[in-house]
């Protein structure tokens, strides 16, 4: 094992360096072009830096760094997608095992979700206000219909996979029902089921955004939308790099999470190769 | 007299099919003392994981009973483990080794009694020093015997094998064979050993019951009249092996044209 993995590492690191370096690279070009046009639009990397620094991490190490304008600004949307997610996982998981493990109730349900599905997110951003006002829970709504469902199909496929003699070795050693979901099915399905969180989390972001971009005070959205009306370039872009720094964050955080708990399957793939 | 340790009586199956009921089991009546090795063959399709599936408790028949120690069984009775047909599908890729003997203990047996019978197991089955690898980091015979070291682990007093060397190369087929024949001494079990090879029903058991084609009934049940231990190449070469071999292929020729030959 350690002599195939070593090398493993070493790409590894290669294909690391070799992204860093394409990264700054990109910068390096972007801020070579904005500085020679003075178009408005698009202020330097380096101009933006600074308005990203200026704006919510200027409050010093006594007054805990972030500004009043990060809590304004950012938190709101944090607090509104990690709730919003945490509902579509949950319902999403549950269902989906409810539905892969039992037939019937598949059955009836199938059509009438494939239909739900069909209805993209932002278009049900009216009726989220009409229903349930323009509050967080508006925007909490919104974002845990939305992402509701790849985790839910992604987890009603792969625990409907879930091999039969899976099942049955795990019934001849009469483990209690619990048992039987906790460390047969969803172990088993977990590739499956991560596949559907990757996506759910992406959808959730354009959600969280789109959410804010009505009837809202505060939040990334709000704030992009706010500095776009009043033609403050730097800010809009500032806020157009925090969203892919959400978005890259979040991904982070799902891989590292994967990582762990998919190191068998990763391993597994790696030899069947 | 205390009731025998399995007793099927008149077990009948039909599976309902897009063409209507198709009957596997058409009655069968037998039972297993405490401490026989009892090999079942028969051909391809007649119903032998059928009628273990039924004697687990994983599947209901459609008639007949089954009881284990006196008690007719109604779901997965205590006292009872079993090795599948299939190895790939039956231990958990996510679980090493060690966790997957483990497996069927969690939550009904202590901590410190777990890993001491889980290592008891992978001794038995000279599988120790695989505990911390994964199972498919192992050639399919020691997946096996990962599996034979599994059901050891809890402590079955009848051991259900559904052709679990079907699908390895002869060298390791013997190896497994003289391998279940000393836990089996261990362990103190009795075994329901299902296969369609004659030569390795005789070489490992007490008695053979041979079955027909599906609907299948029971066309033999001949006692073995060889001493344990076994011995790969001198039990094979006596008398009584050969004359009870020639035996059961007779018996199974005559229940049905093409036999095992299907
Ligand atoms: N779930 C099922 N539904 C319908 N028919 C089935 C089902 N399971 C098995 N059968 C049929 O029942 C018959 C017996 O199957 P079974 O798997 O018990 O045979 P077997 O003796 O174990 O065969 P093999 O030696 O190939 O393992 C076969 O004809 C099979 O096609
Ligand atoms: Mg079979």
């Amino acid at each position: 094992m350690s002599t195939a993995v070593a090398p493993g590492i070493r790409v590894q690191l290669t294909r690391f360096a070799i992204g860093w370096i394409g990264a700054v690279v990109l910068l390096g070009c972007w801020q070579l072009a904005t500085a020679r046009s003075d178009s408005a639009f698009f202020p330097t990397p380096l101009e933006i830096v600074a308005d990203i620094h200026e704006r919510w991490f200027s409050a010093g190490i006594g007054g805990g760094v972030l500004t009043d304008a990060f809590f304004q600004d950012v938190t709101p949307s944090l607090q509104r997608l990690a709730l919003g997610l945490l509902v579509a996982w949950a319902v999403g998981i549950s269902l989906g095992v409810v539905l892969g493990r039992v037939r019937t109730v598949a059955e009836y349900l199938e059509p009438l979700l494939h239909f739900m599905r069909a209805l993209p997110g932002p278009v049900l951003l009216p009726l989220a206000l009409v229903l349930v006002g323009t509050g967080t829970s508006m925007r909490v709504s919104l974002i845990a219909f939305g992402a509701v469902w790849p985790i839910l199909f992604n987890t009603y496929s792969a625990v409907r996979q879930v091999p039969e003699c899976f099942i049955d070795n795990a019934k001849v050693a009469r483990v209690s029902r619990p048992a039987l979901l906790f460390r047969v099915i969803l172990p088993a399905a977990s590739t499956g089921i991560f596949a559907g969180l990757r996506v759910s989390t992406s959808l959730g972001i354009i959600l969280l955004i789109a959410s804010e971009l009505v009837a809202a005070t505060d939040g990334i959205g709000f704030g992009l939308t706010q500095s776009q009306r009043s033609f403050q370039f730097v800010a809009m872009w500032s806020f157009i790099v925090a969203l892919s720094l959400l978005g890259y964050v979040a991904n982070l955080i799902l891989s590292g999470v994967e990582t762990r708990i998919l190191r068998w399957h990763r391993l597994m793939a790696a030899i069947q190769d | 007299m205390s009731p025998a340790l399995l007793e099927v009586t008149d077990l009948r199956h039909s599976y309902q099919t897009r063409q209507g009921e198709h009957t596997v089991l058409d009655g069968l009546t037998f039972s297993v003392e405490r401490g026989e090795f009892v090999s079942i063959v028969g051909p391809s399709g007649c119903g032998k994981t059928t009628l273990l599936r039924s004697l687990s408790g994983l599947l209901r028949p459609s008639g007949g009973t089954v009881a284990l120690g006196g008690t007719v069984i109604d779901g997965v009775p205590q006292g009872l483990a079993m090795v599948f047909q299939d190895y790939r599908g039956s231990l958990f890729p996510w679980r090493r080794v060690g966790e997957n003997v483990e497996f069927p203990l969690l939550g009904s047996v202590p901590k410190s009694e777990r890993r001491r019978r889980t290592e008891e197991s992978l001794e038995a089955v000279g599988l120790a020093a695989a505990a911390d690898r994964y199972p498919w980091q192992l050639s399919g015979g020691m997946q096996q015997r990962v599996a034979i070291a599994r059901a050891l682990a809890m402590r079955p007093e009848l051991l259900l094998m559904d052709e679990p060397f079907a699908s390895v190369d002869a060298q390791t087929r013997s190896d497994l064979e003289d391998l279940l024949l000393r836990v089996r001494e261990q362990f103190d079990m009795t075994i329901l050993f299902v296969t369609h090879d004659v030569d390795e029903s005789v070489y490992l058991s007490t008695r053979v019951l041979s079955l027909s084609k599906a609907p299948t009934v029971q066309t033999a049940d001949v006692t073995v009249p060889l001493a344990f231990p076994r011995d790969q190449i001198t039990t094979r070469e006596e008398g009584a092996f050969v004359t009870t071999r020639s035996e059961v292929a007779r018996l199974i020729r005559q229940a049905g044209p093409g036999g095992l030959a299907a």
